[in-house]
């Protein structure tokens, strides 16, 4: 009789109160109505369904792996006593919740959990499904480990990918539709495997003798990429020519290429596109192993998206289609990869750093096109992560490179997006809110006692009060109101039409020769006690005049990034003294100093206060001087939805990346490193502290400050609720997940931070739980990042050196680094 | 340069060490003075202020000793949350950002045991013993979430750097919450309104002959002081949370120096490897600080909720981030300084914005204020030694 | 120096790319056809996360739920079956631009009850405009949002207009309970900051006067999460003492200022709040401090068949505890707004299928007259203001020795004596 062994056991009450947790939570009622693949028409695999049975299969493989034995018997027993435990836990709690009303503490145990729990059979039916399939998923998932490690690694991959894409349908089946994504497939396949593999066929050497490419160059490939590219090409044009099947029409690819054009013109365009095409793939042919990976995916991506798109929704069919792409991309990925490094390392050292620039070139034009194939959810998800990214490459230098832990750093986003803000938004600081007047009254109405109580009747932030008699009202009775003494009624419209005063209210017959002028608003005669007071109506003419914006948007961008680096200086003299933790506790004081000032009612003449600032114009392009080049520039084109602001945020991501990368390589960024690692040790290598920091702080908020201008013109509306301090604690994650010190990090941990909960969406209620968890789980499992900085991940593995630079898998304990070298707060090792 | 023989007759008191201050002036470089006259700006501003109030005259004897005690209230609630939030800070150097979700979930489950009790009836007649079942069952529940949390998210992580446990901590933190929220609702929960009557023979005015009602009892207390008479409205409970607090700090302060574990974990602060090599299991020194730091937590949580009685699964948050301010305010890993790290922020959250005339809503831009200030002149906070780089 | 040219290059390409994708404005707001047998799916979008919000979001959720229930028992509107799509978008700009960029991407959604927080309703609202959807929300006070000098095409409200419900109070104050002086309290949400400046205005016109902070001249302010307030209720003893205190926030901040006023010599002072705190949160939470204090709420009589009660059982038997906040009625109507107004305007064609003009359905909610609903009977105005038509009562949390604690309707007397 095997033993069984106390592991298992453990495992099995492990998995025990983590299936109990779930159900308390009430997950299994919730996630019962998300269907993740349709079996049939109207049945599907739910969520709830994937997660039961995940949590059995995991008890039984983790029982299985902690077994030293290989006999299989054995390993499925104890599989099946893991599995079986947590089966019979979950069978008792619905029988006893069915008795015990837990509904005073639990609130979420309500008759539908239980329900779903049982599937739906009523009484000891359920529970025997609970209790057999626990036991029968157990001892399936022990005898998974049985598998080779390379199956079971892809067959993981595949079957968590193809859930994803189960969870995800709703969001992405209607992005590419099946036939655009074939013939983009088909355009880079034919380019891929002209240019790579069949390069030394008879008919790949006459190409290369043609091209007189002797070097073994670029030009070869380059040329057989391009003939495949214009053949596929013309396949294409020709299935298209001889009335192609439907499934050609409702590509809109081709749709747009050629269609709308006049046959020859679509011709040329479809076997451009081709070329383009193939040349892309020869370039993924010799481009390095990581590079030539991501491309194969980014396709595969596609072709996955078709699937989605054909069906509106994942069916089983689907679902085997989009896992036996899975298991194509990665069993073809390794030794597709391996051969393309090699092409790549014989290239010549001019071509490879000319593959390297185009790849460059590729990536960008792909992420020019993003926003034209994806919905405008996904965009706007894109455009946060720009933001974030932003503010993550800032916060990089001054915590990746420099070491300083800010906890604050939401305070420069804050200011960036104020200053904007109040620059570019007319309502603010340049003219006074709507319900401003003035009342002029004539000394017959002030005796027979309308003043005061006309007074009473203004709303409370009136500018001024004229009266047209000397006897000036001195009681100042309504706060925040300055009398302006007026000695005649000319004088006070003589003071309007110059402005100072916004506007005139009176109830007087000769006022009714201005108001033909347009130059005065009046309301009816008012009594003193009237409760349907109504601020004036200003016409459009009126408000343009007296306020305007005090900066266009392009002005106030680079500005208010200058008014930030500065702040971040502000910031940094008082703490140049402070190290670690109690540098961290006054950045985290400056931030929520910030956030309380903008909130304030002290400041909210300047900064809108509560009500935040809103109306703020978006950024304009007035390209009309070029208009004569084509009708796209007629009128100015300002950037309003997620799609427009997309490129503007690309643009500033782009530049500051770049900015960043030669940073962290010039001396200030070796001087930075140099003081992350030890402050005394860099202070005696003759290193000025003082201005390394400070230009860290600066550069730091100085990103985040132009982040900060962008969020707010493309939101057109600022509250102070938006820059709390778990906004600073989320990029303080995304740059430790993405990897302390890495430009690449950043990007990876923006998509991971911000990315992620949008993926989660679909759990509804449990999203931001799931988040938490991820959030411990990624860090568990690559404690130095997702893409650590080449120097960290030497350090962190120096004792680990392979010769072949094969990426080296991270050990579970990163061995620390010697205790000497360890600064106050090392970013990294 | 050997110090020359001290010429006799212009000996300076002995406290006064000239050869110390030659040395500390001829280190001082630029950075500090520009740091030290923004702190003076800083201190002249806050006297400006203090003058302005006072020549408007606006500002009452009555009002400023209210400001106080309301300060010594607030002052104490933060203590006893700092006290369990710098033992783990001073052990570990990890700012525990799921500390305040510990000091919730004592609360919580806190809520359900005395919410029964005062079903059954039980909480009126035995008040003080079941006072002593909810904090029992508070720091239980908070040292099983602390437990929990360090095996699952700290202790894989011990060899990493330094800012990762911070990620896993705010990862833990947002579990935590969501956790409760899912488990138990989002409604508010509402700790009953206890009446812990004691010393009828020394109050026997009050509450009709029953004692002093410790806990929810508020009493007019009149008396002149500098000849204007002030009325007060006083709560007893504010003198109780004071006294608990106290006492914690002792019994926290006797236990980290008087005793064996204390040594164990003083060593385990000062270096990790080496204590190790001194044969102390690390592993259980740092799963008993977290222990005690969360029973102090839930403790320091049932109190608040009695206090406050409002219980909600987001309850943690500002209290954890003041916590953390107080433990840095007094010095990392000094208990003491975390009592007074704790009263300072009370203090100033209360009397500041009164004493300067500034809006009450800016009482947390005061408080982070005066943390600047005092950090400029310490910048190893109050009582916070000059501590090595490695444990700063 | 060659890398950097090439990526300079793209940077100038990217932007002349930005031309193409200019949309333009045109009335026309398409239409939604929802097939035979598909729900009728309505999107939802209020704050589910996030520390002192979720409340109120989760509350919004299930009066909307409950909302969606009761027309599917009468076989949902016109027939089809009635989905509601929740997402959360975490009370600030940008979560509410998130959301809304997702709705907007999905046709098949008719309109959206939402959003919950002024800053997320300010963000949604100028990306719902150019695709025609329109929304009603619940709880969006912010006064900007239905401006006539910026009106929104798209965007309503049931929430109640703060010029509706402050004069209300104020009438209460000064004329039924003949206060004089007032001060007030706001916790710096745009919820609570509009209430509190509109209610000083009032009370200011009817003839009482507002005691400021000498210091800023405006009223005081507190933050959401603040446990202690009694600094600040000192400062407006030593100012006042008020005849009563005006506090525009939410029952957790709320039920702290009923309790601790005492603290400051203000034991007398009448307490009052608005909508916001009509909550059982408030009742148990400010115990007998809480008792004598008062709030506005909705006028149950006006609506027949004791609407309001039979939902707050059906909420608690459905959800397993007592409303959490105050906007769960607000969120129930703002979805019976949106599916009157669908069975008015959608049209089922020959074979079954429903097709409703956004434009339509835009127009037929702001001419909605007397709308029967939880918070009272609904007039929509020409800017989106669907609040302003209910009438206001005021309510007063009674303490009675046998029952139990709660809010009971004092003023106006419509139905009994004194």
């Amino acid at each position: 009789m095997q033993k069984i062994s106390r592991d298992s056991l453990n495992l099995g009450l492990i998995f025990t109160a983590a299936v109990l947790f779930v159900t308390l939570i009430g997950m299994p009622a919730v996630f019962d109505e998300t269907a993740m693949i349709f079996l049939t028409a109207e049945s599907a695999l739910t969520l709830n369904q994937v997660m039961l049975i995940g949590i059995a299969l995991g008890a039984g493989y983790a029982a299985a792996r902690k077994q030293t034995g290989a006999d299989p018997a054995a390993l499925a027993l104890n599989g099946a006593v893991a599995g079986g435990v947590t089966g019979l836990a979950l069978a008792v709690f619905t029988a006893l919740a069915a008795q015990v009303d837990l509904r005073g503490v639990f609130v979420n145990v309500s008759p539908e959990l239980l329900n779903v729990l049982s599937f739906g059979e009523p009484g000891v039916a359920g529970l025997l499904i609970l209790l057999v399939g626990g036991v029968a998923l157990g001892a399936l998932g022990a005898l998974l480990t049985r598998l080779p490690a390379r199956v079971q690694s892809v067959g993981v991959v595949t079957l968590f990918i193809t859930l994803l894409v189960g969870l995800l349908q709703s969001n992405i089946n209607s992005l590419i539709n099946p036939a655009d994504a074939l013939i983009v497939t088909l355009w880079v396949g034919a380019g891929y495997l002209a240019a790579g593999r069949y390069g030394n066929s008879s008919i790949g050497r006459y190409i290369g003798a043609l091209a007189d490419d002797r070097a073994g160059g670029m030009r070869a490939p380059a040329l057989r990429g391009l003939l495949a590219g214009l053949l596929a090409g013309l396949i294409v044009a020709l299935v298209l020519l001889a009335g192609g099947s439907a499934g050609l029409e409702a590509s809109l690819l081709v749709k747009g290429l050629w269609v709308d054009q006049s046959t020859l013109a679509g011709l040329i365009l479809i076997l451009v596109t081709g070329g383009i095409g193939g040349l892309a793939g020869m370039l993924l042919s010799v481009s390095p192993a990581t590079v030539h990976n991501m491309g194969l995916a980014f396709i595969t991506l596609l072709l996955v998206l078709g699937v989605v798109y054909a069906e509106r929704k994942l069916s089983i069919v689907g679902a085997l289609i989009v896992g036996a792409l899975i298991v194509a991309l990665q069993l073809l990925g390794r030794t597709t990869s391996r051969a393309a490094d090699a092409r790549h390392a014989a290239l010549a050292a001019p071509q490879r750093r000319r593959v390297g620039i185009l790849n460059v070139i590729v990536g960008v034009l792909i992420l020019l096109i993003v926003p034209q194939i994806s919905n405008l959810y996904i965009t706007s998800v894109l455009d946060q992560v720009g933001l974030y990214i932003l503010m993550g490459l800032g916060l990089n230098i001054v915590v990746g490179y420099a070491g300083l832990l800010d906890l604050g750093y939401v305070a420069f986003f804050a200011i960036g997006a104020y200053a904007t803000g109040v620059m570019t938004t007319p309502n603010l600081v340049t003219c006074p809110p709507p319900g401003d007047n003035v009342i002029v009254m004539t000394q017959a109405n002030a005796d027979a006692g309308y003043l005061e109580d006309s007074y009473r009747a203004l709303s409370r932030e009136s500018v001024g009060v004229v009266v047209d008699t000397p006897a000036v009202y001195a009681a100042n009775v309504i706060r925040r109101t300055t009398i302006v003494p007026f000695d005649s009624l000319d004088a006070a419209m003589a003071a309007l039409d110059a402005g100072d005063i916004a506007a005139v209210v009176g109830q007087q017959p000769e006022l009714a020769s201005y108001l033909a002028a347009g130059s005065l608003v009046t309301s009816e005669p008012f009594r003193p006690n009237r409760t349907t007071w109504e601020p004036p109506r200003f016409t459009e003419t009126q408000r343009a005049a007296w306020c305007g914006p005090i900066l266009p948007f392009w002005a106030a961008w680079p500005l208010s990034g200058l008014i930030a680096g500065i702040a971040g200086v502000l910031l940094g003299i008082p703490v140049l003294r402070m190290r670690g933790d109690y540098l961290a506790i006054v950045t985290l004081g400056f931030g929520e100093i910030i956030r309380i000032v903008t909130l304030s009612d002290t400041f909210a003449d300047y900064l809108g206060g509560a009500q935040g600032v809103t109306e703020i114009p978006s950024p304009v392009i007035d390209l009309t001087a070029l208009s004569g080049i084509s009708d796209a520039f007629k009128q100015p084109i300002a950037l309003s939805s997620a799609s427009q602001v997309y490129y503007l945020i690309l643009f500033s991501v782009l530049l500051i990346m770049f900015v960043a990368n030669r940073l962290s390589h010039s001396r200030l960024g070796r001087s930075w490193m140099a003081m992350r690692e030890d402050e005394d040790v860099a202070q005696a290598m003759g290193i000025n502290l003082v201005n390394a920091k400070l230009l860290a702080f600066s550069i730091g908020a100085t990103f985040s400050g132009i982040g900060g201008a962008v969020f707010g013109s493309w939101l057109h509306s600022i509250f102070p609720n938006s820059f709390t301090l778990l906004v600073s604690i989320n990029v303080l994650s995304l740059i430790i997940i993405g990897g302390m010190g890495s430009i690449p990090g950043v990007v990876i941990g923006a998509f991971a931070l911000i990315g992620l909960p949008e993926v989660l969406r679909e759990f509804s209620d449990y999203r931001m739980l799931a988040f938490g968890a991820l959030l411990v789980v990624m860090m568990l499992l690559r404690p130095e990042g997702l893409l650590p900085a080449r120097p960290r991940k030497l350090e962190n593995h120096q004792d680990q050196e392979n010769g072949t630079g094969e990426a080296i898998s991270p050990p579970q304990t990163v061995q620390a680094a010697p205790p000497v070298a360890e600064a106050a707060v090392e970013g990294g090792n | 340069m050997n110090d020359a023989q001290p010429q006799p007759g212009s000996r300076l008191p002995a406290f006064i060490n000239v050869r110390a201050l030659e040395r500390r002036w001829r280190r001082l470089s630029v950075t500090d003075l520009v740091v030290w006259g923004i702190g003076v700006v800083l201190l002249l501003f806050v006297f400006w202020r203090i003058v302005l109030t006072f020549g408007q005259g606006a500002y009452t004897l009555e009002s400023f000793i209210k400001n106080v005690i309301f300060g010594l209230a607030q002052g104490s609630i933060y203590a006893l949350i700092a006290l369990g939030y710098t033992l783990v800070y001073g052990i570990l150097f990890m700012i525990n950002f799921a500390h305040g979700e510990v000091f919730m979930s004592g609360t919580y489950i806190g809520f359900f045991v005395i919410a029964a009790m005062e079903e059954s009836g039980f909480l009126a007649e035995q008040t003080l013993l079941a006072l002593l079942i909810v904090f029992a069952v508070g720091m239980l529940s908070s040292m099983a979430v602390a437990v929990t949390l360090e095996r699952i998210a700290y202790r894989p992580l011990r060899k990493a750097p330094r800012l990762v446990p911070l990620i896993t901590a705010i990862g833990a933190s947002i579990f935590l919450q969501q956790a409760f929220r899912g488990l138990f609702g989002s409604s508010t929960k509402v700790y009953p309104h206890v009446h812990l009557y004691a010393l009828p023979q020394l109050f026997p005015q009050l509450e009709d002959g029953k004692g002093m009602d410790l806990i929810s009892g508020k009493y007019d207390v009149q008396f002149a002081l500098l000849g204007n008479d002030v009325n007060l409205v006083v709560q007893p409970f504010i003198f109780v949370i004071f006294i608990v607090a106290l006492l914690m700090m002792a019994g926290l302060y006797w236990y980290v120096q008087r005793t064996k574990a204390g040594k164990a974990m003083r060593a385990v602060a000062e270096d990790k490897d080496t204590a190790a090599l001194m044969g102390i299991n690390v592993d259980r020194v740092i799963v008993n600080t977290f222990a005690v730091g969360a029973a102090l937590a839930g403790a320091a949580g049932v109190l608040f909720a009695l206090y406050t009685y409002q219980v909600t699964h987001t309850m943690g948050f500002i209290p954890g981030l003041k916590a953390f301010t107080a433990a840095v305010l007094g010095g990392i890993g000094n208990i003491p300084g975390a009592m007074f790290g704790g009263f300072a922020l009370g203090f100033t959250e209360s009397v500041a914005p009164g004493l300067l005339s500034i809006p009450h809503q800016l009482k947390d831009v005061v408080a982070f204020s005066m943390l600047v200030l005092i950090l400029i002149f310490r910048p190893t906070g109050i009582f916070g030694e000059v501590l090595s780089e490695k444990k700063a | 120096m060659r890398k950097a040219l090439h990526l300079l290059i793209l940077a100038a390409m990217c932007l002349m790319l930005v031309g193409t994708a200019a949309a333009q404005e045109e009335e026309d707001w398409g239409t939604v056809t929802v097939a035979a047998g598909d729900p009728v799916r309505i999107g939802f979008a209020a704050a589910l996360s996030g520390a002192g919000v979720d409340v109120l979001g989760i509350d919004e959720l299930r009066g909307a739920e409950l909302a969606v229930a009761d027309l599917n028992a009468e076989d949902g509107i016109l027939g089809f079956t009635v989905e509601l799509v929740p997402e959360d978008s975490m009370c600030s700009a940008d979560g509410g631009a998130t959301v809304a960029n997702k709705f907007v991407s999905d046709e098949s959604l008719v309109a959206i009850v939402g959003h919950m927080c002024s800053s997320a309703c300010n963000a949604a609202k100028d990306i719902y405009a150019p695709a025609g959807y329109t929304m009603v929300s619940p709880s969006c006070t912010a006064v900007a949002l239905t401006d006539p000098n910026a009106p929104s095409p798209v965007f309503n409200r049931t929430a109640w207009n703060d010029r509706v419900q402050a004069p209300a109070a104020a009438e209460f104050l000064y004329s039924v309970l003949g206060i004089t002086s007032v001060a007030t309290i706001h916790d710096g949400s745009p919820y609570g900051e509009g209430l509190v400046k509109a209610m000083e205005d009032a009370f200011f016109a009817l003839g009482g006067d507002v005691i400021v902070d000498p210091e800023t001249g405006e009223g005081w302010a507190i933050n959401v999460g603040d446990t202690d307030m009694r600094a600040t209720l000192q400062a407006i003893a030593d100012a006042g003492p008020p005849g009563a205190i005006y506090f525009g926030g939410f029952p957790a901040e709320g039920a702290f200022l009923a309790q601790q006023r005492a603290d400051a010599g203000m034991a007398e002072v009448v307490f009052m709040g608005a909508d916001g705190i009509n909550a059982t949160a408030y009742v148990d939470a400010a115990g007998e401090a809480g008792c004598g204090s008062y709030a506005s709420a909705a006028n149950p009589a006006s609506v027949e068949g004791g609407g309001y009660e039979a939902f707050v059982e059906r909420y608690v038997e459905e959800y397993g505890e007592e409303p959490t906040a105050p906007f769960h009625a607000h969120a129930y109507d703002a979805l019976m707004l949106i599916a009157a107004a669908v069975e008015e305007v959608g049209e089922v064609d020959a074979d079954g299928n429903l097709t409703v003009d956004r434009l339509a359905l835009r127009d037929a909610i702001r001419a909605t007259e007397d709308f029967e609903g939880l918070t009272g009977a609904l007039t929509c105005d020409e800017y989106g203001d669907c609040g302003s038509g209910a009438d206001i009562t005021v309510v007063e949390m009674m303490c009675p020795e046998d029952g139990e604690p709660g809010f009971e309707i004092v003023w106006p007397e419509a139905t009994e004596g004194e």
